[in-house]
């Protein structure tokens, strides 16, 4: 598993893209900020909503840092779900949209470990985990599912107030399709797939009021109150917290009409006045700079938004900061060389046999210094994501018995990292 | 203050929204205006009142000062935001009347909201006068405990609710919850609203109405006669409230505005504006309304309908509400209320500002923030002074 996972961050920084796990084998930088925020943010997170901006230039690393993010919520037994706010998937101004890619997203901890990315019903897992939780007395370790288990998280799940009844509703189906006397595996598996559909707003109504008795569909009515019961819901069932990492990715709002605009600024809005009533749940928004400065759509021709988000502070960011600008994360050319001793570490557990052929640390650290010589302070590119690639290229190089100047190495890089863009 | 609260309360004053339950504990100044509005309150006083002040300015804070001291007063008090995109549109009462549940809080009750706490509230009330076998409210209200009729209360969909309510079945309880929190939701849903609140509990009382009697008088139906059951259910709230010792109901509307920029079809605002004028009226409603907007919102909504082509609109109709306007806090009162700021961030992170930020530099750090003029100069301040606390403790950690 090791290697496995080795093998896997090499090849995602091979072409310049950060994994999508073992981040924080060879992160350095944010230490301080991930401190902060465990202390601060992620211990007592049941008690209290939060929500945290984050902005940073293309490749100031918004994508890494999301990960490393991910990795030490779950670590403290919070679902997390990663949702990008694009016009397809999930746009900011149909809030409903956004709940269902809330859900279709959501992780739990132990589905993180099992590796399993590619899981069908990611909430579906948080429900069976639920159950599993409240209905054996607290054992998240699992026991017989039986009536007595049964019985006994639906009476804990329907004396919660604070979630909507329906919701209620339609957890306690899911439940009963792992009940012994339940029908054979394929039809439990289709009334699943409903049931899961009704929470990523598929579906008509009148079909899951004839099958499970509920009276309205999650729609844009009812969505911000949704995530307040699945918030709540979250809580029941035994995890700290519901960490959701919106990631502007395509910086969607810069394309929206002006109607479009607002809505999505209004919705935005109401999370922040509101999300000091949803203990449990922390926000957190990834954007870039022009979010917050554009005078066409950005943040500031709304007064009441900006008065409260503000402006990224040009300061290295802490984890009481309401944004995060990861724009200001001044890196070392010793913290540099760090993350390349990292790198080297990583690489050697993917190729172990190959291990006498990989420079060694000293060695490491001069061609580190070398290229950042080579690369311009003012280049579009950043030299992080300069590093982490020509410095794969250079242990590739070596693995093959090749030898290529640092200069040419960084050149043949930024030509595929120019071209990738 | 236990430092979990007072984290809370942090958080809520580093994005610049004022901190729940915990305002009265951040008012500062404004001595006079808070003696105005504790007398209405005292006083009972009826109608719907404007509190105007720009953004920023302390409008939500208003609205949430006086809800904590309507709830130390004795009054139940609801707080609703409007929000034209998540069904709180102010030309439906009755989305209006299902955000009002939702929000609805009493006394002494923790900061619980719903229905909850209010219907078992009044329950209570109905057990407790069984014994005095004397005419009373409570024995009008249930026809003697038989619960088959009553004309004291205005909405027969309040009645059915707490009679429901009343048998203390929790299922029951459930969907007179849900009925009333979404009651929009539950208009196609009639005969089984029927069947859960009258049709199955015949056991604990006998309606003499025949089930078509129900639909056919639109007892479930709360937008009918242009909401007139909506309104009608605000009224009961009210006499509920007054007869269960407390002293009345109040309604806070925060962002009222939405009014103008999310309601964007000019019928659905022309109806909003006249919900606005009945809250006014005080005809359809008997208790106390206020409504948080910004010092130009008259002018807004006068602007509005000439844009749309409305020149024949009652214009002084606007004229005619009743208003109250903020004063913006002083440089010498935002500087108590850093102090305050201050001895609570000490009590969340478990530090002494008092002793890394002297004194002078938290005045000299206020006087430089109140001296930007701007509309939101207070919510900035107070934002900035949590920031400069937060860079200290974090530069200490």
């Amino acid at each position: 598993m090791e290697q496995r996972l080795a093998l896997s961050v090499i090849e995602s920084l091979r072409k310049g893209i950060p994994p999508q796990r073992g981040t924080d084998l060879y992160s350095v930088g944010y230490e301080k900020l991930i401190e902060g925020i465990k202390r601060h943010h992620l211990k007592g997170v049941e008690d209290r909503g939060i929500i945290r901006f984050v902005s940073g230039s293309w490749g100031a690393g918004k994508t890494h840092f999301f990960r490393l993010l991910r990795d030490i919520t779950f670590a403290e037994r919070c679902l997390v779900s990663n949702v990008e706010l694009s016009v397809n998937e999930a746009p900011l101004n149909k809030f409903e949209r956004v709940f269902y890619g809330i859900i279709r997203n959501v992780m739990t901890p132990s589905v993180y470990q099992e590796d399993n990315s590619t899981e069908s019903a990611p909430f579906g897992r948080v429900v069976r985990e639920s159950l599993i939780y409240l209905g054996t007395q607290n054992s998240l370790a699992g026991g017989e599912l039986n009536h007595e288990s049964y019985s006994r998280a639906v009476q804990r799940l329907m004396a919660d107030q604070g979630i909507d009844i329906d919701f209620k509703k339609m957890i306690q189906r899911y439940w009963e399709t792992y009940l012994p006397e339940a029908a054979e595996a394929a039809i439990q598996d289709q009334v699943r797939a409903e049931i899961l559909q009704w929470f990523s707003g598929e579906g008509a109504i009148g079909a899951y009021r004839r099958r499970f008795g509920v009276n309205k569909t999650i729609n844009k009515d009812n969505a911000k109150l949704m995530l307040q019961s699945l918030a709540g819901f979250v809580r029941l069932s035994g995890f700290r917290g519901l960490v959701i990492l919106f990631d502007e990715a395509e910086q969607s709002y810069s394309t929206m009409r002006k109607s479009a605009l607002k809505d999505a600024q209004n919705n935005l809005l109401s999370l922040i006045n509101n999300i000091e009533a949803i203990p449990g749940l922390f926000l957190i928004y990834a954007t870039t700079p022009e979010f917050y400065t554009n005078p066409k759509y950005g943040i500031v021709i709304y007064g009441a938004l900006a008065g409260r988000i503000g402006k990224p502070e040009e300061r290295s960011p802490r984890a009481l900061n309401t944004i995060w600008n990861l724009d200001a994360l001044e890196t070392s050319i010793d913290e540099y060389g760090t993350a390349a001793k990292k790198i080297r570490a990583v690489y050697l557990k993917a190729y172990p046999e190959d291990a006498d052929k990989i420079p060694d640390d000293n060695e490491v650290e001069k061609f580190v210094n070398d290229l950042f010589d080579e690369h311009p302070s003012l280049s579009a590119v950043r030299f992080w994501r300069v590093l982490v690639t020509v410095l794969v290229a250079h242990f590739d190089d070596r693995l093959e018995g090749e030898v290529r100047s640092t200069k040419e190495l960084y050149d043949d890089v930024m030509d595929k990292l120019r071209e990738a863009d | 203050m236990d430092p979990s609260q007072a984290q809370r309360v942090v958080e809520d004053l580093r994005i610049g929204i004022p901190p729940e339950g915990y305002v009265f504990h951040f008012t500062v100044g404004r001595k006079a205006e808070v003696e105005i509005l504790d007398n209405r309150l005292k006083k009972s006083h009826k109608g719907a009142l404007l509190l105007k002040a720009n953004y920023g300015s302390g409008k939500t804070h208003l609205l949430r000062f006086l809800k904590e001291r309507a709830l130390e007063e004795g009054y139940i008090v609801s707080l609703v935001a409007l929000d034209a995109k998540s069904a709180v549109r102010f030309n439906r009462m009755d989305q209006i009347l299902g955000a009002i549940w939702r929000g609805l809080e009493i006394p002494n009750n923790n900061g619980s909201k719903g229905i909850r706490p209010f219907f078992n509230e009044i329950c209570t009330k109905i057990e407790s006068s069984k014994s005095r076998r004397k005419s009373c409210f409570w024995c009008d209200l249930t026809h003697e405990w038989r619960w088959d009729f009553s004309d004291v209360l205005e909405a027969p969909s309040i009645f059915i609710g707490l009679r429901a309510w009343s048998t203390g079945m929790k299922a029951i309880q459930d969907i007179v919850e849900a009925w009333f929190f979404e009651p929009w939701v539950y208009k196609t849903q009639r005969s089984k609203l029927y069947y859960q609140l009258i049709g199955q509990l015949k056991n604990h009382f006998r309606d003499p109405r025949y089930e078509w009697q129900f639909y056919n008088d639109g007892i479930f139906d709360f937008q009918i006669q242009a909401y007139a059951q909506s309104w009608s259910a605000l009224r009961d709230i009210h006499k509920l409230a007054i007869e269960a010792c407390y002293r009345g109901f109040i309604i806070l509307f925060d962002e009222f505005e939405d009014v103008i920029h999310n309601l964007r079809n000019i019928k659905h605002q022309q109806a909003a504006f006249w919900n606005l004028f009945e809250f006014y009226g005080g005809k359809k409603f008997d208790g106390m309304t206020y409504f948080a907007v910004t010092p130009n919102f008259a002018k807004k909504c006068k602007t509005l309908l000439l844009q749309k082509g409305y020149w024949d609109y009652d214009y002084s109709l606007f004229d005619k509400l009743p208003t109250f306007e903020m004063s913006p806090l002083t440089a010498e009162e935002l500087q108590e209320l850093a102090i305050k700021i201050m001895e609570v961030h000490g009590i969340a992170y478990g530090w002494e500002p008092d002793l890394i930020m002297k004194m002078s530099e938290l005045k000299a750090l206020v006087a430089k923030t109140a001296s930007v003029q701007v509309q939101d100069r207070a919510r900035q301040t107070i934002k900035e002074i949590v920031k400069h606390l937060d860079r200290l403790i974090e530069d200490i950690e």
